[in-house]
């Protein structure tokens, strides 16, 4: 029978042994080059046409809205008076056309998009409503530097697909995972990786600053200059459909009184022949303003 | 021993720091879904997207970007909000489409098998919305014709950092508050996914019924660090309520119909075709043109903004044709418990409801002949070495009675026949139209009501006059609290009304209002008593409501129109059903859409 005391010792001795081991554990397989391009190390495959299927806050977004027409954005009341003396004459006149069109409001637009990779860690987006730019920089933080501009400065980096059940697993890094599971890290040198399929389970976040103020809503809902943009990029399949779904989350010190949270989805497109470029524009309002009665 | 001590505590920190530093290592990419989530905007109401529509609610005619088709705008056109007013619909829950929209706070929870410790499901508490199952442990969904609820079947699996479900057996319910409603053909999926501390609810319905296009949207919540998140909603300590429960309960979940306003038995509010001045209300609030407010799946895309600009031309109708029904998937032979005592074996299509107990079997409606084996050896299965006792027809439908030879006779000599009951007037039928006595009901009743007392549990076979025939009969199983209907309630179908044999149109609905009278929901509209109809699927008081709903709302457009001077081929013409003719019409015969038109035209001219 085992003794109590011999009974400690063993698992003392285990745990140890346990404990070590995880310490010890490197971070994932042997690597013997570099570590991943963000591009090689991508958790999901957001390049190809996308198009906006605005079926939430139609009438926001479809549409220009009347003035003063700011229901359910946080804004405090430096962005009520700004929103309700928008003047989009005035904003055209001062070479501001495209407030609409910055990164704090641009995704709520009926638009079409063009992702694809600009180099290994770069990712480019092309908007044709305003025909914007922006340029998703991976692991450059700190380097928001320069003139603010309509689409700010991106930060990217991939969130990670954690390993399910157990805790352990999580030693692995992020990219480490999607470079094992391209079989790209591992490969011997001279040798081609299989290929793998774009993954399609992980996401993508994208941290945005040093912006030009803009507007959340083409009617002059507005954000300031230290507004902070944060994205999170994601693809899904449904009933045979590829979409693109993207939660940005806008904070605004200037103007709002709490973080201003949508998210928008987009339809995969098989090719760009519905791309339609059209200048920075804003209609005159369609509606008629109708305070929210409940 | 204190060295023992130290080595053992020692080495249990470091245990605890290596397993500390692995979980804080995933913390960092966190995205486990459970725990307490409040609206992305903070607080009840706290919406950032949707606001009215999730808030106070749209206004009549808001359907812009929403990928309808030509059914459902009819269909929501005609949409009256007093609706809402009639018993069965007044306590409906928010579907498992639309649960989410709700204000409030959302708490998702793990359930695993305290045996294995695997993950078995997630159950899903959000205010207005009824408690959710996910179930993760890899079981199939039910067959087809299992009942179906508000908050549907639901079945989960990670995929990545996110959770996907897949969701079936839905009832129908609102995707949108005016009027805009999935059918109970619709399925969902849907992902959550975590991002920091964020997370977001992507769904997908389709219903080949109603929608040209897959209906996609998003919901976005955020943690809630509060300890009793649920108190401090509506009902809570937080909003002036005395916190018993869970907070949005006190408010919205006790619900009991009561009769608020004066409406007749029977009665389905509705707008009649042409007659809604209110459809323009979001159109004129907002000056949008009514063809952008009516919504399809063109309103949804870039180009419509370009239709909209001030001054261009009034949007074209660009109204996709809808996407053809598609058939009911009946299995070939399945065995389902409804409740109780009683399964339903569904073979070959046709609806066979089977009592089981400590004296033997009773069969409701045996089916056709040629079924007959199959339906004796489904009931071997249920009941091994008992014999078929009872045999109840409810009416005189050779699809209904032709298996009675087979089944009342037994399987040796010595088992007596069994008895086999029937209303008189479908007795009479059956002996007019020539079958063997084998065939024809050994008991038979005038009045009202027989009552029987069988396997323990009393059971009423109530005729209903003048329904699709004179000899209609529904089958009540008090213990078991099951109705079974005969042709009185088809699922698949528009009814069946044999005016040659005495059926109606109004008695067919004063029987489907007798159903409602007798079913009792368990809770929110669902549950409790449970209805197999002719053939489909199980049905509960819900579901038998959407029925009555539809011939109702159907026969009133009828006489609507009639009485506009309309004749028979100007109203079929107009396809005055044409919000049902996808889910109810058959191809061809009583139940195609131009027949059943005429039935109900002769039925209203006759009224």
């Amino acid at each position: 029978m085992i003794s109590l005391r011999v009974w400690r010792y063993a698992v003392s001795i285990a745990c140890s042994v346990l404990a070590l081991g995880v310490s010890a554990q490197p971070p994932g397989p042997p690597r013997p080059g570099p570590p991943p391009t963000p591009r090689a190390a991508a958790q999901v495959d957001l390049t190809g046409n996308w198009v906006a299927q605005i079926t939430e806050d139609w009438r926001w977004r479809m549409i220009t809205p009347p003035k003063g027409d700011y229901a359910s954005v946080p804004l405090n009341p430096a962005g009520r008076q700004v929103a309700d003396g928008w003047d989009p004459a005035a904003d055209a006149a001062a070479g501001e056309a495209c407030r609409a069109f910055g990164a704090g409001g641009i995704m709520r637009l009926p638009t079409r998009l063009k992702i694809a990779w600009a180099d290994d860690s770069t990712l480019r987006m092309e908007t044709d409503a305003g025909t914007q730019v922006r340029t998703f920089h991976f692991g450059r933080a700190g380097a928001a530097d320069g003139a603010p501009s309509w689409q700010g400065y991106s930060v990217a980096e991939w969130l990670g697909i954690p390993p399910q059940g157990n805790p352990f697993g999580a030693l692995v890094a992020p990219s480490q995972e999607a470079s094992a599971a391209r079989g790209a890290a591992g490969a011997p040198a001279g040798r081609a990786a299989p290929a793998a399929p774009p993954p399609t389970r992980g996401s993508l976040k994208v941290v945005t600053t040093n912006l030009r103020p803009g507007y959340l809503r083409k009617n002059g809902v507005p954000y300031g200059d230290r507004a902070v943009v944060t994205e999170y990029y994601d693809r899904f399949s449904m009933f045979g459909n590829d979409y693109l779904q993207v939660e940005t989350v806008v904070t605004d010190p200037t103007y709002l009184t709490t973080p201003f949270v949508v998210s928008n989805q987009f339809k995969r497109e098989p090719d760009a022949s519905k791309w339609n470029p059209s200048p920075c524009s804003t209609d005159a309002p369609l509606g008629t303003f109708h305070p929210p009665a409940f | 021993m204190r060295h023992e001590h130290s080595v053992t505590r020692y080495c249990g920190l470091l245990c605890f720091a290596a397993v500390w530093s692995a979980f804080a290592a995933t913390a960092v990419a966190q995205n486990e879904v459970a725990g307490d989530w409040d609206q992305a905007g903070g607080g009840i109401f706290g919406f950032q997207e949707e606001f009215i529509d999730r808030g106070g609610g749209p206004d009549l005619g808001d359907y812009a970007g929403l990928p309808i088709n030509d059914a459902l705008r009819y269909k929501a056109s005609l949409y009256s909000p007093s609706w809402l007013t009639v018993p069965e619909h007044q306590c409906l829950p928010h579907p498992g489409t639309y649960a989410y929209r709700s204000p409030g706070g959302l708490s998702i929870v793990k359930e695993y098998d305290p045996a294995t410790q695997r993950l078995v499901a997630y159950r899903f508490y959000g205010s207005y919305g009824l408690a959710r199952t996910v179930w993760m442990d890899g079981r199939p969904h039910p067959p087809a014709n299992a009942r179906h609820t508000y908050e549907g079947f639901s079945t989960g699996r990670w995929e990545g950092n996110r959770l996907a479900i897949e969701t079936t057996h839905l009832k129908a319910g609102f995707l949108r508050r005016n009027g805009i409603a999935h059918s109970d053909r619709a399925r969902m999926l849907e992902y959550w996914v975590r991002h920091d501390d964020y997370l977001t609810l992507v769904t997908a319905v389709d219903d080949p019924l109603y929608l040209d296009e897959p209906f996609v949207r998003s919901t976005d919540f955020r943690v809630d660090p509060r300890p009793n998140t649920r108190l401090a909603e509506f009902g809570g300590f937080a909003n002036g309520g005395d916190g018993e429960g869970f907070g949005a309960s006190d408010v919205f979940y006790k619900c009991v119909p009561t009769e608020e306003i004066a409406i007749e038995r029977g009665r389905v509010p509705s707008f009649m075709p042409g007659a809604n001045e209110n459809i323009d209300m979001f159109s004129k609030r907002h000056n949008i043109p009514l063809d952008a407010a009516l919504g399809g799946s063109a309103t949804l895309y870039p180009e419509y903004a370009g239709r909209l600009k001030p001054g261009s031309a009034a949007p074209a109708a660009d109204r996709s044709a809808a996407r053809p029904p598609l058939p009911a998937d009946v299995p070939a032979a399945t065995s389902l418990h409804v409740a109780g005592q009683v399964w339903l074996l569904t073979i070959g299509g046709h609806n066979v409801a089977v009592q089981v107990g400590n004296e033997g079997v009773l069969v409701v409606n045996p089916g056709p002949e040629e079924i007959a084996d199959a339906v004796s050896a489904e009931v071997a299965k249920l009941a091994p070495g008992k014999r078929i006792r009872i045999i109840v027809d409810t009416d005189d439908d050779i699809a209904h009675i032709g298996g009675n030879a087979k089944l009342a006779s037994g399987t040796t000599p010595r088992e007596q026949r069994a008895a086999v009951f029937a209303h008189e007037n479908a007795s009479l039928r059956i002996a007019q139209a020539g079958l063997s006595d084998r065939h024809s009901p050994t008991d038979t009743f005038f009045r009202g009501t027989r009552e029987l007392y069988f396997n323990d549990e009393p059971i009423e076979i109530i005729h209903v006059p003048a329904a699709t025939t004179d000899g209609d009969v529904l089958v009540y199983f008090r213990k078991s609290d099951v109705i079974v209907t005969g042709s009185v309630l088809e699922d698949l179908t528009y009814p069946i009304i044999q005016t040659a044999e005495g059926g109606s149109l109004n008695g067919t609905l004063e029987a489907l209002n007798h159903i409602l009278d007798l079913t009792i929901a368990e809770y929110r509209a669902q549950g409790g008593t449970m209805v197999i109809p002719n053939r489909g699927r199980i049905y509960d008081e819900g579901d038998v409501a959407e029925y009555r709903d539809m011939l109702t709302i159907i026969r009133d457009r009828v006489q609507d129109a009639i009485g506009k001077g309309s004749t028979l081929a100007q109203i079929q013409g107009e396809r005055l059903a044409r919000d049902y003719d996808g889910r109810y019409a058959a191809a061809t015969g009583p139940a195609s859409a131009n027949e059943f038109i005429a039935t109900v035209y002769r039925g209203s001219s006759a009224k």
